[in-house]
C-alpha cells in the first residue's frame, strides 16, 4: 500500500482548533463562573457587614448601658456622628452606620408592643410605640436590676400580628434576676432610602443576622473576686446544724472567701493570712476542711474598691433634719434634734416634737396584719442634712429597738443603763429581783429617782442600812419602800439599788402602780435602768414615753424606700439607725461613718421567704443586730436574707445568733471589709468581720457589685450568645 | 490567528477576574479576623482608652501573606457622640493589589468595613 504523505498545515491547524476549543471551554466556564463569584464576594462582604451591624447594636448597648443600668430606650434622643445615626425612642433603637458607598442598621426593641402601659407580669410597662415594628419579633428585656425573674415573650401572635392589647402569650424565656436580654438584628444592604441626609429605610434587598444575648454585671476590677473580702479577722461563728454554704452565682466565678489577717471558721476550718475556695462551682458546698482549701491571700491583691467619689449620691430628692426619728403607736412621728448615741444614754428621756414629714415620704398606717402597723414610705432620694448638731438619722418604734451587743454609734463597753423597760413591772421586777450583778446608775439617773422617791411620801433618815442611807415610802398599803444613798455614787454590799422592801409578792405590783400612776416619772425612772434578758447584754433603745397604748415595737415599723427605677439612695453624713424592718427594693444606705440596722424583731425585710434587697455603704461600720426581746424577757434571734453589697471601711458585724439562740444568714452578693480608704490599697488587720447565725448561706455574685456604683462604666459579661 | 489571540486575551481576562474574586474573599477573612483580634483585646471599661476622645491614624497597621498575595491591615478609631457612653467607631481596611508587583493588574483593592465599638 503506497505511503501517503501528511499535510503539516492540516495537523497545524487541527492543533490550533483543538487548543482554540479548549481555551474557549476554559473562557465559557470562566465567564460563567464570574458573576457567581462575583455574587458570592458580595453575598459574604454583606454578611460580614451584618455581623457586625449586629456586633455594633450589642455594643451600644453595652456604651448606654454602662451609663444607666436601667436604660430602656425609652427617651426621644437622636446621635450623630461621623458615619453614624442612632435614634432611641418609645423602646426602639435604630443604628446606621456608612459602609463605603452603603449603610449597615443595627435594631433592638425593648417595647413589647403589647398595649398601653401597665406595670403587670410580662409587659414591657411601656406604651406601644408611634410606628410598631412588625418585621422583628424579638424583644430585649434589661432585669439588670429586678431581683426576680421577668419574662420575655415573643412579641408576635399566632396569626402574625406584631402589636397586642394585652401581654403577649408566648413566652420566649425568663430574664434571670439582674440579668439583660439582649436582641439586636444587625442588617446590610446597598439601597438605603435617605431623609435629609440620613438613611431610614433599605429599598431592596439586605442582609440580616439577628443575635441574642444574655448578660449580667461583672466586676471590672483586677482583683480575686470573693463573696467576702476582709482586710481584718474573717470570723465566722455557727451555732445550729447547718454549716456554712458557699457557692459562686456561676462557673465563671469562684466561690471564695478572703482576709488578709486570720479567717477562723466554727465547722473547722482556720487560715492565716486566709484565702479559702471552693474551686470553680455553681453548686452550694459545705465548708469543711475537707471541701475546700485555704492559702494565702496575696499581698498585693486588692479588694474590691468603691472609694467616696464613686458611690452611689442622692439625686435631688428629700432634704431632711438629721436627729432621731420615733413612730409611736398613736401614729405620730416625734423627732429628736440629736444623734442616735446621745438619745441611747440620754437622762432623763428626752422629749421629741411631733413633726410633719416634707413630701416624698409619708406615715402609712395603722395597718392591718400582717403587714407592719406603720409604714414610713420613702419615694424618692433622702439627703439626711446636719441640724441642731446632729448628723445621724434614725428610725425607731416608741417600743424601741433591741440589739445584742453595743454597735458603734452607742455605747461601746457595757449595755445603756438608760435604756428604758417596756412596761411598768417589768421595771418594778427588775428592781425587786436584781439582776445579779451592779448595775451602773449615773449621776442623772440617781438624781432622778431621789427626786421621785422624795416626793412620794414620809422619809426615814438613816435607813435600815444605817448612815448614808434613807428609806423612801412610795406606797403604805402595802408598805413599801424604796432605799437609796445619800450622795452618789455609793456602792452597796449587795450591788443593787435603789432597794424596794415590801410583803413578798405584793411589793413588785405596788410599785407597779405606783409607776403607772405618774408616766412622766415613770419615763425618768425607767431611762436610768435597762431591763436585760438572759440571754447576754441587751440594749434596747429607749422609748420617748410611756404609752396607754402598747408601744411598737420593730416588727410593727416598716421603712419603705420605693423610689427610682434602680432604687432610691439615702446618704448621711452621720450614722443611719434603722430598728424596723425595710423593704429595700435595691436601694442604697450610705453613711460617712456607721450604719446599724437593729433588733428588726423579726425577718429583717418584712416579706417573708424573699431577700431583701438592700445595698449599705459606711466609712466606719456596718452592724446588722437581729437581737429581739420577747415579752417574757427571752432573747433570740431571727434571720437575715440579703441581696447586695455590705461595704464599709473599718468592719462588719453580722449577728442573727449566739450561743442560746439564733437564726439563719442568707446573702445573694458580697461583703467588704475594706480596711481604711478605698481610694488606696487595703491595709491588713485593719477591718474585721464577724459573722454569728445558726448557718451561713453566702453566694457570691459579681451581678451585684455595681449596685453602690453611681456611674460606670460598668462592665457587662456575656452568659450565653445565640446568633441566626 | 486574530481570532486565537483574541481568545487567549479573554482567558486571561476571566482567569484575572477569577482571582480578583479569589482575593476579595480572602481579604474578607482577613478583615474579619483582624477585627474579631482587635475586639478580643480591647482593653477593660476602667482603661483610659475609653475616654479618649482622638487617636492616631491608622490605630494599628500591619501585613499578612496569604496565597501569594499580602494583605495590609489596618485599624482606624474615633469617637463617637459623647452622650453614646464611650462608645467608639471602629473601622477596619484591609488593601491589596491585584497582579504581580511590577506588572499591570487590577490595581490597588481595598475592602472596609466600619463598626461601633465597647469595653467588654
Amino acid at each position: 500500500m503506497p505511503y501517503k504523505k501528511r499535510n503539516p498545515r492540516a495537523f497545524a491547524l487541527s492543533l490550533v482548533l483543538f487548543f482554540s476549543l479548549i481555551t474557549a471551554m476554559y473562557v465559557s466556564a470562566a465567564v460563567s463562573l464570574a458573576p457567581s463569584s462575583l455574587a458570592r464576594t458580595s453575598t459574604d462582604y454583606a454578611q460580614l457587614a451584618a455581623d457586625q451591624a449586629a456586633g455594633s447594636g450589642i455594643d451600644w448597648a453595652r456604651g448606654r448601658l454602662s451609663q444607666d443600668p436601667n436604660w430602656c430606650a425609652v427617651a426621644d434622643q437622636t446621635f450623630t456622628g461621623t458615619d453614624l445615626f442612632v435614634r432611641e425612642k418609645e423602646g426602639q433603637v435604630t443604628g446606621w452606620i456608612r459602609q463605603n458607598q452603603s449603610w449597615s442598621r443595627f435594631r433592638l426593641r425593648f417595647n413589647y408592643q403589647d398595649g398601653p402601659q401597665v406595670a403587670v407580669a410580662g409587659s414591657d410597662n411601656m406604651d406601644d410605640p408611634a410606628a410598631p415594628w412588625s418585621d422583628m419579633p424579638y424583644v430585649s428585656s434589661n432585669n439588670l436590676t429586678g431581683g426576680s425573674a421577668r419574662t420575655a415573650p415573643v412579641a408576635r401572635g399566632s396569626s402574625g400580628q406584631s402589636q397586642s392589647s394585652s401581654p403577649w402569650p408566648v413566652k420566649q424565656l425568663d430574664v434571670p434576676p439582674y440579668s439583660l436580654l439582649l436582641s439586636v438584628e444587625g442588617s446590610s444592604g446597598s439601597g438605603v432610602v435617605e431623609s435629609g441626609g440620613n438613611p431610614t429605610n433599605f429599598s431592596g434587598a439586605f442582609h440580616r443576622r439577628t443575635v441574642q444575648t444574655m448578660m449580667k454585671f461583672g466586676n471590672n476590677q483586677p482583683i480575686s473576686e470573693a463573696a467576702i473580702m476582709s482586710a481584718g479577722d474573717l470570723d465566722v461563728q455557727l451555732f445550729g446544724a447547718a454549716k456554712l454554704m458557699l457557692s459562686a452565682a456561676s462557673s465563671a466565678s469562684v466561690a471564695r472567701l478572703r482576709s488578709k489577717d486570720r479567717l477562723t471558721f466554727n465547722t473547722g476550718v482556720q487560715s492565716n493570712n486566709g484565702d479559702l475556695r471552693y474551686g470553680v462551682t455553681p453548686t452550694p458546698a459545705i465548708v469543711t476542711a475537707g471541701t475546700v482549701s485555704t492559702g494565702s491571700d496575696g499581698a498585693t491583691d486588692g479588694f474590691f474598691r468603691i472609694p467616696a467619689n464613686k458611690v452611689r449620691t442622692p439625686s435631688g430628692g428629700i432634704s431632711l433634719d438629721a436627729g432621731v426619728y420615733v413612730v409611736t403607736s398613736g401614729g405620730q412621728v416625734l423627732h429628736y434634734p440629736m444623734d442616735y448615741a446621745a438619745y441611747a444614754t440620754a437622762t432623763p428621756a428626752p422629749t421629741g416634737t411631733p413633726v410633719a414629714l416634707p413630701s416624698g415620704m409619708a406615715l402609712i398606717g395603722p395597718n392591718a396584719s400582717p403587714t407592719p402597723k406603720y409604714q414610713v414610705r420613702v419615694t424618692s432620694d433622702i439627703t439626711i442634712n446636719p441640724a441642731g448638731g446632729a448628723k445621724d438619722f434614725a428610725l425607731l418604734p416608741d417600743g424601741g429597738a433591741d440589739q445584742s451587743a453595743p454597735y458603734a454609734g452607742a455605747p461601746s463597753s457595757s449595755p445603756s443603763p438608760t435604756a428604758t423597760p417596756v412596761t411598768e413591772s417589768q421595771l418594778a421586777s427588775y428592781l425587786f429581783s436584781g439582776v445579779g450583778s451592779a448595775p451602773t446608775l449615773n449621776a442623772a439617773g440617781f438624781a432622778a429617782w431621789q427626786t421621785w422617791a422624795s416626793g412620794q411620801g414620809s422619809a426615814q433618815s438613816p435607813g435600815v442600812w444605817g448612815a448614808g442611807w434613807t428609806d423612801y415610802t412610795i406606797s403604805s398599803s402595802p408598805t413599801v419602800v424604796v432605799r437609796l444613798p445619800d450622795s452618789y455614787p455609793n456602792a452597796l454590799p449587795n450591788g443593787q439599788y435603789p432597794w424596794i422592801s415590801g410583803p413578798p409578792g405584793q411589793q413588785v405590783a405596788q410599785m407597779a402602780n405606783t409607776l403607772a400612776s405618774d408616766p412622766a416619772a415613770f419615763a425618768a425612772l425607767a431611762a436610768a435602768f435597762p431591763v436585760p434578758g438572759p440571754g447576754g447584754s441587751p440594749s434596747p433603745s429607749p422609748s420617748p414615753s410611756a404609752s396607754a397604748t402598747p408601744p411598737l415595737k420593730p416588727k410593727d415599723l416598716e421603712l419603705q424606700l420605693q423610689g427610682g427605677s434602680r432604687g432610691l439612695t439615702m446618704s448621711a453624713t452621720g450614722s443611719i439607725v434603722l430598728g424596723s424592718q425595710i423593704d429595700g427594693n435595691g436601694a442604697a444606705l450610705v453613711s460617712k461613718e456607721d450604719i446599724a440596722l437593729i433588733g428588726t424583731s423579726t425577718e429583717l425585710s418584712s416579706r417573708p421567704g424573699t431577700q431583701l434587697g438592700l445595698n449599705l455603704y459606711a466609712q466606719k461600720t456596718i452592724t446588722i443586730d437581729t437581737f429581739k426581746l420577747d415579752s417574757a424577757g427571752s432573747s433570740e434571734f431571727r434571720g437575715i436574707s440579703l441581696a447586695g453589697i455590705v461595704y464599709a471601711w473599718q468592719g462588719v458585724n453580722i449577728y442573727a445568733g449566739n450561743s442560746t439562740a439564733s437564726g439563719p444568714f442568707t446573702l445573694k452578693g458580697s461583703i467588704v471589709s475594706y480596711g481604711g480608704d478605698p481610694a488606696s490599697a487595703p491595709l491588713a488587720g485593719s477591718a474585721k468581720t464577724n459573722i454569728r447565725a445558726s448557718s451561713a448561706d453566702i453566694q457570691y455574685d459579681p451581678a451585684l457589685a455595681t449596685n453602690l456604683l453611681q456611674s460606670g462604666p460598668f462592665l457587662l459579661q456575656t452568659v450565653s450568645w445565640h446568633q441566626f | 490567528m486574530v481570532l486565537v489571540l483574541l481568545v487567549m486575551a479573554l482567558a486571561l481576562a476571566a482567569s484575572n477576574a477569577n482571582q480578583k474574586g479569589s482575593d476579595s474573599l480572602t481579604a474578607n477573612g482577613v478583615l474579619q479576623g483582624k477585627l474579631e483580634e482587635f475586639i478580643y483585646s480591647l482593653p477593660p471599661s476602667t482603661d483610659s482608652f475609653w475616654t479618649q476622645t482622638s487617636f492616631a491614624s491608622p490605630y494599628q497597621q500591619d501585613s499578612q501573606v496569604l496565597s501569594g498575595t499580602q494583605y495590609f491591615r489596618a485599624i482606624y478609631l474615633s469617637d463617637s457622640p459623647a452622650a453614646a457612653g464611650g462608645t467608639k467607631v471602629l473601622t477596619a481596611r484591609v488593601s491589596w493589589q491585584g497582579g504581580t508587583q511590577g506588572r499591570m493588574g487590577q490595581g490597588s483593592q481595598t475592602t472596609s468595613v466600619t463598626r461601633l465599638i465597647y469595653a467588654r
